[in-house]
């Protein structure tokens, strides 16, 4: 009974909570569903970073402080298709938390219990019978059990320390992460703002010539209207109108839409040559706005998928932020007793298998 | 008002300074020049302010990477008495043959 006691003492004070596994799990699928999307994020990224390099490089080209017939950094060898460093080391962070978490999971699955247990069993029996040494009958299931025990707590002490000391470095990761992510943002609505303004320009600098075109010519008379052979100024009125309706909520635009095309009683008489520069003109003006067009949509897609992507790392960071809680939390106390029963009736097992094989030999 | 609140205001407020020369049709060419110089300049200033952000943050970036390298490898994953238990039980074993051989020969 001494014994029992004894063993079970023990083994209730190396025993304790187990490593949070679902907490764990839960963790890990977010991160790596984080890491999945991250790809393309940092492709765009990279772009992002070549461009504004770009531009760092005609600024200081065109600065002419001073002679220097070679280049000022290491260009990059677009034939190799190199990485930009900073977008190299975020790949590298990722790929270090990864590591981390595999090694987390490697503590939680305690592949190396059933290992000691089969080394001590190992051991047990070559001791057994070595010079003059006999150990106690059957005392195998007793040591593993012992054995085993330690080894879990072991690990979950491994498991514990690794989360304190990682967890806040890859806080920390996620939140220069996150600023990654809105900056890339922020110079894509930088180069966006400065095509876009150039694209309204040269459309208010393209409608302010074809003004000034029709202008210098009289109404249109009806009958060629009705013949169909040429528009009419409301038609190409409506076209116009119909054109710049995409850009008509700028500032400055929004107060002047729509822009009126008028004729002069006193100009000369409209003909095939201006009835072709018109139409060519709005043509042109029209290919114009579809780039503006297309500019605001893509921005608008690259504010969803960062939107979605900024989310994926909030939920990783709130899981890790849960796991490090779960860690710390007393388990619950049905749970923890449960197993110290489990453990109570082990070991009354392997010590009834001893004593049945001592009273056997004797 | 934070500082990145107080570039993205002064960055708006120069903006719409720039497209109100830009989008009007009374401006000269001269004008819309330099209009046009002016956005590049302030597109190009902020940008080149986001690139040292991330640059800054890519080295910071650096040494976490480093630290949380180290705590991967401070964890001992297999017990680290495993392997030396598993050689004990080798020698042992081949003790236990020896010794079984000596006693034949001795008897």
């Amino acid at each position: 009974m001494k014994q029992y006691f004894c063993i079970l003492t023990l083994l209730i004070c190396v025993s304790c909570a187990g490593i949070p596994t679902d907490a764990l799990n839960s963790y890990n699928k977010s991160f790596q569903s984080f890491n999945q999307a991250s790809d393309e994020f940092l492709i765009q990224f990279d772009q992002t970073i070549n461009l504004i390099e770009k531009r760092r490089t005609d600024e200081l080209s065109k600065q002419k402080i001073h002679f220097q017939p070679y280049p000022s950094s290491i260009p990059r060898d677009s034939e190799q298709n190199t990485v930009d460093p900073n977008v190299a080391v975020m790949k590298k962070t990722l790929k270090v938390i990864s590591n981390y978490n595999s090694t987390l999971i490697a503590l939680s699955e305690g592949k190396s219990v059933e290992a000691v247990g089969n080394t001590a069993k190992g051991l047990i029996t070559a001791l057994d019978g070595l010079a003059g040494i006999t150990l106690p009958l059957n005392v195998t299931g007793l040591v593993v059990t012992i054995g085993q025990e330690l080894e879990r707590a072991r690990l979950h002490q491994e498991f514990r320390t690794a989360l304190d000391k990682g967890s806040p470095i890859i806080l920390q990761m996620f939140k220069i992460i996150e600023g990654n992510i809105d900056t890339h943002y922020n110079s894509n609505v930088l180069f966006t703002n400065e095509a876009r303004t150039l694209i309204v320009t040269e459309a208010i600098d393209s409608v302010t010539s074809l003004q000034k075109l029709v202008e210098n010519y009289k109404e249109l008379d009806k009958i060629l209207i009705d013949q169909n052979k040429f528009k009419g100024i409301p038609k190409w009125q409506k076209e116009l109108d119909r054109i710049l309706f995409a850009i008509s909520k700028e500032n400055f635009i929004r107060d002047k839409y729509p822009y009126l095309l008028t004729t002069n009683p006193s100009g000369n008489t409209w003909d095939s040559v201006v009835e072709t520069n018109v139409a060519n003109s709005l043509n042109d003006l029209e290919q114009l706005i579809k780039k503006y067009t297309a500019d605001i949509v893509r921005m608008n897609a690259l504010a969803n998928t960062l939107s979605n992507y900024k989310k994926m790392l909030g939920l990783t960071n709130s899981t890790l932020i849960t796991l490090v809680k779960a860690e710390k939390a007393p388990e619950n106390i049905l749970i923890q007793a449960q197993h110290i029963l489990d453990l109570a009736f082990k070991v009354k097992l392997h010590l009834a298998e001893i004593r049945s094989a001592e009273a056997a030999s004797n | 008002m934070s500082n990145i609140q107080q570039i993205k205001s002064t960055y708006d407020d120069s903006l719409m300074k720039i497209q109100e020369v830009l989008y009007s049709q009374e401006a000269t060419t001269e004008q819309k020049d330099i209009a046009k110089q002016s956005l590049k300049d302030l597109t190009t200033t902020l940008l080149l302010h986001n690139l040292n952000t991330i640059e800054g943050r890519t080295a910071i970036l650096s040494s976490l990477i480093v630290e949380l390298q180290e705590v991967i490898d401070s964890v001992q994953v297999e017990n680290p008495l495993t392997g030396v238990m598993e050689q004990l039980t080798g020698v042992i074993t081949k003790a236990k043959g020896l010794f079984k051989d000596e006693k034949k020969q001795a008897t």
